[in-house]
């Protein structure tokens, strides 16, 4: 029960502070600033709960399940901070019903909203990459991260055409 | 006497690792899957990946209490701790490669990451362009039946998106003061 306790304590202590943060100033890179938060939550609030445990392994314990459910707040918030099409479509034809909508109305509804463009202006402003010369270009190395994601989708074989 | 804080710290290191042992399963069971189709109905694979570590939990867990039962403690951890970081560890992982199945952001940077010189912006918008995607995603929200086509026009059909929409719109409103990143 301490594990539990401890853990909801902490992660609740992280959200109060980001509700607060978000509401002083939006941080220009959010995702960064919500993993600072959750990592100094986490580092700074064990000791402090160890008071209340009985033993290091119920620490380690709480310390996994913070992980796990701080990684899917991030999931979520992801899906928070930028729109994403499909839920924006189905929103959209939510809120047309019963009459639906026809193909040029969705049209209009994404010209409205330049997916693509903002995700483009998402990797050169995160500084993945860098416009030069009317060209795209990799600046730097390859990010970790999607390394990660794309080496990960080579154990799949082909893949199918997605966006 | 001194047996019983050995016995106790390894059930504590099982009862640790058991939702890690249930998120292996999880990711082998979902890549065997998928290779075993060739790829085919990527999402199903998702769903039965979860459903063998769920179940791997389940058996890990039942044999944690049983070993365990005279405390009350195991039950407790097993249901309010195991469970829910099984669960937020596979939705981290169906997320994971979602991402590098359907992430518009993830196809562009690997195709701009493969090509040494780079990649000229209009071939970049000719590629990625917004109808293209719109078209692509229409067709796969009929085809999973969360959207309906009929006599030309599109309807909501199944309503699980449109909730998750609207749950995630409530809360980007309260948190970043508008309800779309294009407002």
């Amino acid at each position: 029960m301490s594990i539990f306790l401890i853990t909801c304590s902490l992660f609740a202590v992280a959200l109060a502070i980001q509700v607060i943060l978000w509401k002083l100033r939006l941080p220009k890179y959010q995702m960064r600033t919500l993993l600072v938060i959750l990592t100094v939550v986490l580092v700074l609030g064990l000791p402090a709960a160890a008071a209340f445990s009985p033993g290091y392994l119920d620490l380690l314990h709480a310390a996994l399940f913070y992980v796990s459910v701080g990684l899917a707040y991030m999931v979520t918030y992801s899906a928070i901070e930028a729109d994403s099409p499909t839920l924006s479509l189905m929103r959209f034809l939510a809120q047309r019903q019963p009459d639906g909508v026809a193909a040029g109305e969705v049209a209009r509804f994404f010209a409205q909203r330049p997916f693509v463009q903002a995700r483009l202006a998402a990797l050169v402003q995160s500084g993945l990459i860098r416009e030069q010369d009317g060209r795209y270009l990799l600046a730097g190395r390859r990010s970790p991260g999607f390394r990660l994601i794309l080496g990960f989708r080579k154990l799949y074989g082909p893949i199918s055409k997605g966006g | 006497m001194a047996q019983f804080p050995k016995a106790d710290d390894a059930w504590r290191v099982c009862s640790l690792l058991s939702p890690i042992l249930a998120l292996a399963v999880n990711v082998f069971g979902q890549v065997l899957l998928v290779r075993a189709r060739r790829g085919a109905e990527f999402f199903r694979s998702v769903v039965e990946g979860f459903l063998l570590g769920a179940l791997a939990l389940a058996v890990s867990e039942t044999l944690l209490v049983l070993w365990h039962r005279a405390s009350g403690d195991s039950l407790a951890v097993s249901l309010l701790v195991n469970a829910p970081t099984y669960a937020a560890l596979s939705y981290c992982y169906s997320n994971f490669v979602n991402l590098g199945h359907t992430s518009i952001r993830i196809r562009m940077y690997s195709r701009i990451a493969a090509a040494i010189s780079g990649v000229d912006i209009r071939e970049m918008a000719r590629e990625y362009d917004d109808n293209a995607l719109m078209r692509m995603r229409l067709e796969r929200l009929v085809e999973s039946g969360d959207a309906i086509h009929e006599e030309g026009r599109y309807f909501v059909g199944r309503t699980r998106f449109v909730r998750i929409a609207a749950i995630l719109s409530a809360t980007k409103h309260f948190l970043l003061g508008k309800r779309s990143e294009f407002d």
